[in-house]
């Protein structure tokens, strides 16, 4: 492994903006590290890491004022996978924390460890977008909030300015409703995902979003448009046309554009199936 | 703390002085403290080879950076049935769930890792606990039947 520059572990949230903010060192933050470790073997050179671990409060879950829920930087996948709260409220994210990597993988890796690594493949962010969720930037700069469709700029891109970090990502209460996560893979073991469909349901509107088909985690607009607009069953052959306008999946080895967009289609599918199934339980 | 520092690790009871900034817990344990029983194999934390509990949880010990491991009780393979066997090996013995060993280690820890929490212990949660555990000879069907009787039962 590369030899790193150095590595630290504060205890304050301070002391991680004042080490970031020392660009000589080319510090980055490390938390649950399944990211960053492969990479530290392959690119990164001359690298200090930041383990934001051991600062208080951001291994926290805590309900907001607004009914929302605010998820700290240091929480796992694993947490977010069992968490009650999550499991009942939030659904489509606890069922996308349990198809990232393994339960290894997931007891390492945090939920926003996952979004800052910005995969367009990225499992938990098609909930993320979902429940709306906004990120809580800070710096020695200060602190600022982005909302997650607007944090991912690119593969492997986020709008993260030098010296930023995430502390948390809240998640909005959207009152009663119904959620699933719906993931092909190769495998149903450790694989990314070929295409994920995370569906949310409520009274008023349907929300649709995937992992997978565009260069990041992508609302699908004009299908959701005609899934909140369908009274009974919605016309799948026009959510089909839909998902052509909002989807541009990529041809690669794990799958070919063609297939990633006729499963789209499936996997959306399931999901809203799924998501309706949850939003007539009534508690 | 800079690059070749010295600390401690607290590994299947004791507490084991380590070295160095850049090194994963994979690397301290099978070349520092010659701790073999944990799998080097693919190194991208898919195959499960090198799985160590760390606080009860199952990690993969190739992503674990060592200094970030300080203040966890780590038990490796070396750690588990040291005096009577495990009930978990036991029935790895009883149920030949095993041909080449190889990715025993990391199997029993995971599967004793799962049954240590607190998730309804279901066939259909042990294989999503399971999952990131690669087995090349036994074809996974034994390993399972060694361990049905310790489920809940069917979900």
């Amino acid at each position: 492994m590369m030899e790193l520059k150095g590595y630290f572990r504060p205890d304050t949230a301070t002391e991680v903006d004042q080490l970031l903010a020392d660009e000589r060192s080319s510090p980055k933050v490390f938390a649950g590290g399944t990211d960053l470790m492969v990479e530290l073997r392959t690119a990164l050179n001359d690298t200090a890491l930041v383990d934001i671990t051991a600062v208080k409060g951001l291994d926290a879950i805590s309900v907001l004022p607004s009914g929302g829920l605010r998820v700290g930087a240091a929480v796992r996948l694993s947490s977010i996978r069992t968490h009650p709260t999550i499991r009942h409220s939030f659904r489509a994210l606890a069922e996308a924390a349990a198809t990232v990597g393994s339960h290894q993988i997931q007891n390492m890796g945090t939920l926003v460890g996952n979004a800052c690594n910005a995969s367009p493949a990225a499992d938990t962010a098609p909930a993320l977008l979902l429940y709306a969720a906004v990120m809580n930037l800070r710096s020695t700069a200060g602190s600022r909030r982005v909302p997650v469709r607007d944090f991912w700029t690119g593969p492997r891109m986020t709008s993260l300015r030098v010296g930023e970090w995430v502390e948390s990502i809240d998640l909005s209460d959207v009152g009663h409703h119904g959620s699933a996560y719906v993931k092909l893979g190769r495998t149903r073991g450790v694989d990314l995902a070929l295409t994920g469909a995370a569906v949310l349901v409520t009274g008023k509107d349907v929300r649709l979003a995937f992992a997978s088909m565009a260069p990041t985690p992508v609302s699908a607009a004009a299908a959701e448009r005609i899934l909140s607009n369908a009274v009974l069953e919605p016309d799948w052959s026009m959510v089909a046309g839909a998902l052509r306008q909002d989807l541009s999946p990529i041809g690669d080895i794990r799958a070919s554009k063609h297939y990633r967009q006729e499963m789209a289609l499936v996997t959306a599918r399931k999901a809203f199936e799924l998501a309706g199934e949850r939003s007539r339980v009534l508690s | 703390m800079t690059v070749s520092d010295e600390f401690e690790l607290h590994i299947n009871g004791v507490q084991c002085r380590v070295a160095g900034t850049s090194v994963t817990l994979l690397e301290v344990l099978r070349e520092q403290l010659g701790l073999t029983g944990t799998k080097f194999n693919c190194e991208q934390g898919e195959c499960g080879a090198c799985t160590v509990m760390v606080d009860g949880q199952a990690i993969v010990a190739c992503l674990a950076l060592a200094p970030a491991m300080q203040g966890t009780q780590i038990t490796t393979i070396e750690g588990v049935g040291t005096g009577p066997l495990s009930e978990v090996q036991q029935r790895f013995i009883a149920c030949d769930a095993l041909q080449c060993g190889f990715c025993t280690p990391g199997m029993i820890l995971a599967v004793s890792a799962f049954l240590a929490t607190d998730e309804e212990h279901t066939s259909t949660g042990v294989r999503a606990a399971l999952s990131g555990n690669y087995c090349r000879c036994t074809g996974y069907e034994a390993i399972l039947h060694a361990i049905a009787p310790m489920l809940d039962g069917e979900s």
